[in-house]
């Protein structure tokens, strides 16, 4: 009750509604800019959250969340052109029904849906997060490690599609965690002489050298984006008979964006492919998807907005982010010296609860924000895309040196651009190694804790019970990876 | 790039990364704090651990034959520049210059060069909005910082003029 209660002050607190109303603008604005995703849209916000208060710099975080996701409809629906990868789903039918004149109805729609899966994504949030990081309480040192472990693992063969290349990636990502202060004796380690590297590197450089810098490096190279759309259109909400009519795709789509949103390395572009594919198996009138069905823009909206804090879950209750974006949220709550998982709800509870209330203003936000949006949006997206690269790294290098006050960081920042580039260049995923970054230190200093109290008997880790539990769960996983990509051979060749 | 190729990639640099940090693992003193694992411990056994996985996946690249399948799975190369790969090398070697330039022109100068420099590089050629950006973003961003949020920006050779 004192939670609830603690997060309906946040509901009346004018710096939270600040932070989310200008939280949703830019994510609106960042996700209706095709190559701006919502990690990099949070990504860019990061470095200027440092000296603000702890609660109102998450709602920030959160909320451009929230906003890109309805933001990268606006061009899916308007030119064909989905901002975010999430919003690709929205494309087939939005832009079908744009072209029959339909384009006010189907952001109507998208607005909605999205407001209804958030809105069910947070009550999911509330309900599991907590209780979750109260069975999280009871782990001693050697289930954090294996926790961390099952966690590297998970992310490793989910999100690179290959389990080696996952695990180097999150190997690079520890690598980086091990630079500066040993966490037991104080020993600098791979420091290079540097006096620079003694505190080792923030992963707020990180991310925001993957997300900001690596996506300019690679969007100088890419063709200019789609321009066009009418500026003129205005956004109609859907009608009680149209509302009726979604109520069962948006459904889907909220179930579907729960499992995929807690699920670390799925996500909400399989979610709203996902929720698109189960609408058309359950709908009255598959043969209308694809030719412009409001259904078909429903599901994958609801679906991508319920993962917007279903994705927070794991984070919340464990640490572990499962997304891009969690991560960034992650980078936001270590920069305030907090960290997520069962502690958080004991050490920092109002900045939980003040998390959840802000949530829920983001999705009111998104809503009055997204009624008035579409002619600004529209402006920005046909704005010349030099110009947008150049402002874009004129704020990431300011933001930047904002955080230390430090040139160093600039340039470690670049040299971690470079890095994500080339990841990229041979299909390495970057979330393993983020992922090992925040990871890095919990693995690690708990399994030298583990280890002191079991007087360095390595079995400590299969003789407690939830540690042998969460081991047995990562070997499982990463089997089942392995015989994946195998079988996924064989088909190939066959 | 081919998948083949850049898992063979992939495969040769991670060799040689973990090869380099396991060598510079096995540099680092042991304290007398350290416990039975040692301070280069956990490095030590992350090194050796993407060390295997990277000869796992040269030699995995290696062996594959190559099937037809793969000649669908060439690249796209993003069609907005003959040489992407060049091009971000070049933006890159922007950011640096501009790295480089703060200590001694100051942020606000530097960085309107930077936003000059950066939007004619991605394709900009209008004259008048180059120069708008350039003059318009490096006080903006000023005011946003040393103003609003009271972060100082470098001053560089202008320090002794603003008192900095």
């Amino acid at each position: 009750m004192d939670s609830f209660l603690l997060a309906l002050s946040n509901l009346s607190s004018g710096w939270v509604i600040l932070s989310a109303f200008a939280g949703v603008l830019w994510g609106i604005f960042g996700g209706a800019l095709p190559g701006i995703s919502p990690s990099i849209a949070m990504a860019l916000l990061l470095p200027f959250t440092v000296g603000m208060e702890a609660t109102n710099a998450l709602v920030l975080l959160a909320s451009v969340y929230v906003g890109a996701e309805y933001g990268g409809s606006i061009p899916a629906i308007l030119i064909r052109t989905p901002g975010t990868n999430s919003a690709s789903a929205t494309v087939i039918d939005g832009n079908e029904m744009a072209k029959r004149g339909l384009a006010g109805e189907a952001l109507g729609i998208s607005l909605m849906s999205g407001l209804y899966g958030g809105l069910f994504g947070l009550l999911v949030l509330v309900l599991c997060t907590e209780s979750l990081a109260q069975v999280a309480l009871a782990f001693t040192p050697a289930a954090y490690f294996s926790l961390g472990i099952l966690g590297l693992s998970v992310i490793a063969g989910l999100s690179g599609g290959s389990l080696l290349r996952g695990l180097i990636a999150a190997c690079m990502g520890l690598m980086i965690a091990f630079i500066g202060s040993d966490p037991v004796s104080g020993v600098q380690r791979f420091t290079l002489g540097s006096e620079d590297l003694l505190d080792g590197v923030k992963p707020i450089l990180v991310m925001v050298g993957l997300f900001a810098v690596t996506e300019m490096l690679v969007q100088i190279g890419e063709p200019p984006w789609a321009r066009g759309g009418s500026s003129s259109t205005r956004l109609k909400l859907p009608n009680w008979a149209m509302s009726k009519r979604l109520f069962k795709p948006q459904a889907i789509g909220a179930v579907i964006g729960t499992v995929e949103g807690v699920t670390p390395g799925a996500g909400g572009t399989v979610a709203a492919f996902m929720a698109y594919t189960e609408a058309k198996r359950w709908s009255k009138h598959p043969e209308e998807f694809g030719k412009g069905s409001p259904e078909g823009v429903a599901a994958p909206e609801s679906a991508n907005n319920v993962v917007t804090a279903t994705a927070l879950v794991p984070l919340l209750s464990l640490g572990i982010p499962g997304s891009n974006s969690a991560a960034i949220l992650l980078g936001g709550f270590l920069i305030h010296g907090l960290q997520p998982g069962p502690m958080l709800f004991q050490k920092a509870p109002e900045v939980v609860y003040g998390l959840y209330g802000g949530l829920f203003i983001a999705n009111i936000a998104m809503l009055l924000i997204g009624l008035v949006i579409l002619s600004p949006c529209m402006w920005l997206v046909n704005r010349p895309k030099p110009y947008l690269i150049a402002f874009i790294l004129a704020l990431v290098m300011a933001g930047v040196y904002a955080i230390h006050q430090s040139m160093f960081d600039c340039g470690l920042v670049l040299l971690i651009g470079f890095l994500g580039y080339g990841m990229r260049l041979v299909n390495l995923p970057v979330l393993p190694l983020v992922l090992g970054m925040v990871l890095g230190y919990m693995v690690e200093s708990n399994y030298r804790r583990s280890l002191l109290i079991s007087g360095g008997d390595h079995s400590i880790f299969v003789t407690d019970t939830v540690s042998a539990i969460l081991l047995g769960l990562a070997a499982i996983l990463s089997a089942y990876t392995l015989w994946k990509e195998i079988a996924d051979r064989r088909k190939s060749v066959s | 790039m081919i998948t083949q190729h850049a898992d063979r990639l992939t495969g040769v640099l991670g060799i040689a990364v973990s090869s380099m940090y396991v060598y510079q693992a096995s540099q680092i003193e042991d304290s007398l704090l350290a416990d039975a694992v040692g301070v280069a411990g956990v490095p030590t056994a992350i090194g050796y651990l993407m060390l295997a996985a990277s000869i796992c996946l040269f030699l995995k690249s290696w062996l594959k034959t190559k099937q037809k399948a793969e000649a669908s799975e060439e690249e796209t190369e993003p069609g907005g520049s003959d040489h992407p790969h060049l091009k971000a090398v070049g933006l890159l070697a922007i950011l640096a210059a501009f790295v480089a330039i703060v200590s001694v022109f100051g942020f606000v100068v530097s960085i309107g060069l930077f936003v000059a420099a950066v939007a004619y590089y991605a394709g900009a050629r209008d004259v008048k909005t180059l120069l708008m950006c350039a003059l318009i973003t490096g006080p903006m961003l000023w005011l946003s910082f040393d103003f609003a949020l009271e972060i100082h920006l470098p001053t560089g050779m202008w320090s002794q003029w603003i008192g900095k």
